[in-house]
Order: C-alpha cells, then structure tokens, then sequence
C-alpha cells in the first residue's frame, strides 16, 4: 500500500538541509525548510519552496521543538517530515509525535530506534541474533571479586565502562589484574560524581581499532541490503573528520561477513529504511558491534559514490512503502570515494572551534568533486550549533587517484574569515600512514603535531606583511574621516598607483 | 615622507618601506608587485606567482591582524614609526618583555582560571577554561611572561575577543 510523498518538512538545517531538499527537487517534491532566528538568510532556507520560522538560535527553542516543527507541518500541508541527522533524528518519541500527526516520518520505526538506542537492549538482541559483540558483562559488576573473574574470562586489557557513560568520564582501561580493583574504584566515583550512577560494566579493550560501519537500506517489505563499508578511523575528539570507501583493508570477503552481520542486525531490530551499524575491528579484522545508529549519517555521500545510489531518495521512496529497485546482487562498488568535514576549528590550538563570518567561499569544483556545504560568503558560524559547515568529497578511479584528487580540490578551496580543518585534512592526505592505510582510531593522537602543518613561505608572509599593511592603512583613513568609501580606499591605498587592471600587462 | 612599518609574523620580522615617490622597499631591497583587487580580497603577484589574501583585524586598539594567504592563516602584528618611537622612550623591563593578552576565541563562560596574578608563566600554557559549543575549551598563552591582571572570573559569560588575562 504505497502512499506519495508529495511535500516534506526538512526539520533540519545547514548543509544536510540543503542536501535533502536538493534531492526532493529533482523528484519533484515540495520542501519547506524551518529556521531559527540566527539562519535566516541561510541557504536551506532560499532554497527550500518555502521557510518558516520556528523560534530563536538556541536549539532548544527551535530545532528541538518538537510541538513546532509538527503543527508547522500541518499548517504548511506537509505529508512527512525529514529529520536529517542529529536534532530530532533518533528520538523515538518524535517519531511516534509525527506518526500520531498523521505524517510520514522519514526514518526507522520508532521501535527500532528505542531499541538500538539503549546500549543494554542493542547488545542482548546483538548477542540474541550472532552478530558479534565487544567480549564483556551483561549487567554492572556488582563486587570486586566477581569483576576480576569476569575480567580474567574476558581477557586483559579490559575496558570499564559507566553504564551512563559518555565522554570518556568513569572509563578506565586495566592492562593488569593486580591494577582492577583500583581503577573500579576510581571508576565508580567519578561516575558517581558526574552522572550520579556508579554502575560499570567490563568490557574487553579492543587493541588499536579501527571504526567501520556499514550501510545498510531496508523496506517495508522487509528486503534489506547492504551498501558496503565506510572507513571512519580519523577522528579527533571522539568524532570523525575524514572517512571514505571501500575501506583500505577490507576486501571483498570481510566485507560480505561484515554486510551480512549488519543485515542481520537490522532485521532484529524490524529495520526500515536507512541505517549504519558501526563496528570496532581489530589488528586480526576481527569485528565487533559497536552500534546503530538509527538514521541518515553526516558521511553517507562517500557511500553514495561509490554505489551512485542516491541515499536521501531511497529513504522517501522506502517511506512511501514502495520496494528497493534492486536486490544485493545489483550492489557494485565502483573507484574509492573520501571525505573530509570542513569545520570552523583552529587545528593548530587543539582543534577549538571558531566563530565568526565567512567572508569569502570559494568551494573547490570540477570532475569527481562534491561540495555539501551550508554557508555562503556573509554566512555567521556561530556557538549555537555544530562547527561544521560543509563536506567535501571526492571521487576517484582507485584510492590513490581519489587521495590526490582530494589533495587539489583542498588546495582550490577559498574560505577567509574563519579558521577551518582544511589544514588538518591536506596533511591526512599527504601522511604515509594514511596513503598506506596503516592506521587507526588513534591516528591524531600518534601521528599530529601542528608543528607539523606546512609554515607559510617568506614569499607568503611578504603577501601577509602587505594585506595586512593595506588593511591598516584603510582603517585608519576610515576612522580619521578622510575616507567616505570604497573608491577612496583604492586611491589611497599604498600600491594603488601601481595597480594594473584586468591582467592587461 | 617616507613610511615605514615593522612587520611581525611567525616570529620573524619584515621592515616595509613606502618611498615619496611610491617605490616599495622590503627588509631595505626594492620590491616590484602588481596588486588587484578581487571579489574575496586582494591579490598580489610577484616572481610570476599569485598570494591571494584576506586581512581581518583581531584587535580594538592594537594593530593586530589575522591574514590568510593561498589558505593558509597567520597573526601579523604591525608596528608604524610612531610606536616604534614610543616604545624607544620606555626604559628596562618593558621593552624587553613585550606585553600580551589572552582573549576569548569565542563567546562561552569560563569555567576554570588555572593561574594567578603574578604567576610566571610559560608561552602555550592553559591558563584558563572556557565552555562554548557544549564543549570545555583550554585557552591557552600566546607567549611567557608575568600574569599581570586577570579581567574575568569564574563562571563570567564572556564575548568573543574579550580580554580575559594581561601578561607582562
């Protein structure tokens, strides 16, 4: 029983709103976007058909009211709802608002995402259906002694972890029996102080992992595929900045293993739609869940480009209960795609994020290049929300074309006004870890030093030496009144009389 | 009348020279650039490559600029005749330790002050924890000397630039 999307509420904003509504434009659906004070002039909001405001920056007063972005769905006659990622994405309660609405919410039912939500719940049904899980307890260690027998079962290093974890606050690694019942202690507290639950569990420390998902696509149906893997390793803080596929190390049979354990999972949990099982995997490739997450993930265009399936709309066609066009033998991945997250951070001070206006956006173009972005030149990178800002990804015939495409597509990308990761990326492209694919969650921590980033040359501090020159020398014909403008500006300044025009020379 | 400034960046130094009649000296050599205009700045070109730069000042008072150059970002700091001439009238201490600043990078709240007014301090040292973007952020010393004043307090919301730390 299929029903039409004819008109989507993209509940979202930034690159991945502009992403969405891209892809209801070419099937001919009807967007309307909904922003808070601080995006109005962003571009998911020129682009979409129409914008609705739905309160102030904060976003818990406006991306995250669910009561407003429903009842504007109704007024704006919307059928479904898209949440993008983060915000409203895997919150099942929102999901079930929307359903109760009488609109579609583009997305898993919300079964399955209060299910793969709860760490406990995900890991018995994981256990329950054989797909492999991080050696450990059940439930919280309840005494030192029955935590050192479940530790020497396990095998050491072991891993304790707060039940209410997050953060890295109450996790210790123990490489040590005789180093346990200390750091279970020490453990406890601090999980006690900052969550106010002192449960642990043990977990088997998976030596230098690498993070890699898979992609997987299910209907109504109950077909289910699988898009093959996405490699996720570079991260700094816990989240990643640099990812791509086919993974440099899995070949075509782990990944078959890897696909059919993620199928697996979302059949157990009654999966509709599209979802990414993350898994850990160690220095032998063997793999352990790690998670689902239960929704469209920031790096799904690599998967995109290698398959050329176009991943937003495989989710409005499997909300509208309509079948996968096709089965997994109809997967082929084809060259190597990668990605990097441009976001407003100092990667020479410890990756702290930036703020400020983007005073000039010059993405980089041409064959195999794809820019997702969500800014313009005059756009505001502002605290409220998350400092990435667009994606760029590439494509190429094998990983090396696509590293050294990267390569140039980083170095033609313009942006003034805010200090962003392109630095950071152009070194991961240029490491020989990384060109090897020797490397693993730990990459940043071993491998970067900001030292390391290139100097300028005195050629470019010569440049630096004259902008900022000039633009001194403006302020200070503005603020002693001399100067009413533009024109002024260029007469005054110290190599005006030299300038020659339009490249005539 | 000739103008000449002093050109820090990266911890090297650059004399720039602008003669009456308009010829520009570097570190004393003449030097030939074409400039133009361009809709994200000014491009400069010299020895037959293009700089394409961006300049934003990161200061009210001080002529402190942050400029980016083929994509890669860096602080200039300038210093014309005039300051040059004052700096030549003060004696001892502090024309040998240049005075700084810690300033906010970004609007947030400060959550810890890890030092006090007349700790001596090195350059690169955490000196104070701001939270923005649901994130503890460490700010750090731009360089060593003498924490001479602390402006802010713990739990103070603050603005981006402000100043939150003298060093001496």
């Amino acid at each position: 029983m299929s029903q039409s999307i004819r008109s989507i509420l993209v509940a979202n904003r930034g690159e991945i709103a502009v992403r969405i509504i891209r892809a209801c434009k070419e099937l001919g659906i009807r967007t309307v976007a909904v922003y808070s004070e601080a995006d109005a002039a962003s571009p998911h909001v020129r682009y979409a058909d129409e914008a609705w405001l739905i309160g102030p920056a904060p976003s818990n007063q406006s991306y995250l009211r669910q009561d407003v972005i429903i009842d504007t769905a109704r007024s704006a006659n919307c059928d479904a709802i898209h949440p993008g990622y983060g915000f409203l994405s895997e919150n099942a309660g929102f999901a079930r608002a929307v359903e109760k609405a009488g609109l579609i919410f583009i997305g898993p039912p919300a079964s399955a995402i209060e299910t793969m939500g709860d760490k406990t719940s995900a890991r018995k049904l994981m256990i329950a259906r054989g797909v492999p899980v991080v050696p450990g307890t059940e439930s919280a260690v309840t005494s030192p002694e029955e935590a050192e027998k479940t530790a020497l079962e396990v095998g050491y290093p072991i891993l304790l972890k707060a039940a209410a974890g997050g953060g890295g606050k109450g996790m210790r690694v123990v490489e040590r029996p005789e180093d346990l019942r200390k750091a279970l202690e020490s453990a406890q507290n601090e999980a006690r102080s900052a969550f106010g639950d002192d449960r642990v569990y043990i977990e088997k420390f998976v030596v230098k992992p690498r993070h890699i998902e898979i992609q997987v696509l299910a209907d109504a149906q109950g077909s289910i595929v699988h898009l093959g893997e996405r490699e996720c390793s570079i991260q700094r803080r816990h989240q990643k900045v640099v990812e791509e596929s086919p993974s440099a190390i899995v070949d075509a049979e782990l990944r078959a293993r890897m696909g059919q354990a993620a199928v697996d999972a979302a059949r157990a949990c009654s999966y509709v739609n599209a979802g990414t099982i993350e898994f850990l995997i160690d220095e032998n490739r063997d793999f352990y869940f790690l998670e689902m997450n239960t929704r469209l993930q920031v790096e799904h265009p690599v998967t995109e480009l290698v398959t050329g399936i176009d991943l937003v709309k495989m989710q409005i066609l499997v909300a509208e209960q309509k079948p996968l066009p096709f089965t997994q033998d109809d997967i082929r991945l084809q060259g190597h795609a990668i990605e990097c997250r441009l976001c407003a951070e100092d990667v020479r001070n410890n990756f702290l994020p930036d703020t400020g206006i983007v005073m000039a956006c010059r993405p980089a173009q041409g064959f195999g290049v794809r820019d997702d972005s969500g800014i313009l030149e005059g756009s505001e990178i502002s605290i409220h929300y998350d400092p990435m800002f667009a994606k760029l990804v590439v494509w190429g015939m094998d990983r090396m074309d696509a590293i050294r495409k990267m390569r140039r597509a980083l170095d033609e990308y313009v942006i003034h006004g805010i200090e962003t990761t392109i630095p950071f990326c152009r070194f991961v492209m240029e490491h020989p870890k990384f060109i090897d694919g020797d490397f693993q969650i730990d990459f940043v921590q071993v491998h970067f030093r900001p030292e390391d980033l290139p100097e300028p040359t005195e050629d470019e501090e010569i440049a630096a030496a004259l902008a900022a020159i000039e633009q001194h020398e403006r302020w200070e014909l503005s603020a002693a009144g001399k100067s009413n403008g533009g024109l002024q500006i260029g007469r005054c300044s110290p190599w005006a009389l030299r300038n020659r025009g339009g490249g005539s020379r | 009348m000739s103008v000449v400034y002093t050109v820090y960046i990266n911890g090297r130094e650059y004399r720039v020279e602008r003669s009456e009649e308009d010829t520009l000296l570097i570190n004393g050599k003449p030097f030939d650039a074409e400039r133009y205009v361009v809709n994200d700045g000014v491009m400069y070109r010299f020895n037959r490559k293009s700089y394409a730069t961006y300049a934003v000042p990161t200061s009210d008072d001080e002529p402190q600029y942050h400029v980016t150059v083929n994509g890669k970002g860096m602080s200039v700091e300038l210093e014309d005749e005039k300051t040059a001439l004052m700096k030549s009238f003060q004696i001892g201490k502090a024309t040998q330790l240049q005075s700084a600043t810690v300033r906010s990078p970004m609007p947030g709240k400060i959550t810890r002050i890890m030092v006090t007014e007349g700790e001596l301090i090195e350059a690169g040292q955490g000196v104070i924890i701001l939270e923005a973007m649901k994130m503890e952020n460490e700010i750090k010393a731009p360089s060593a000397g003498i924490v001479k004043a602390i402006r802010v307090k713990e739990a103070d919301a603050v603005e981006k630039n402000t100043v939150l730390i003298d060093i001496s």
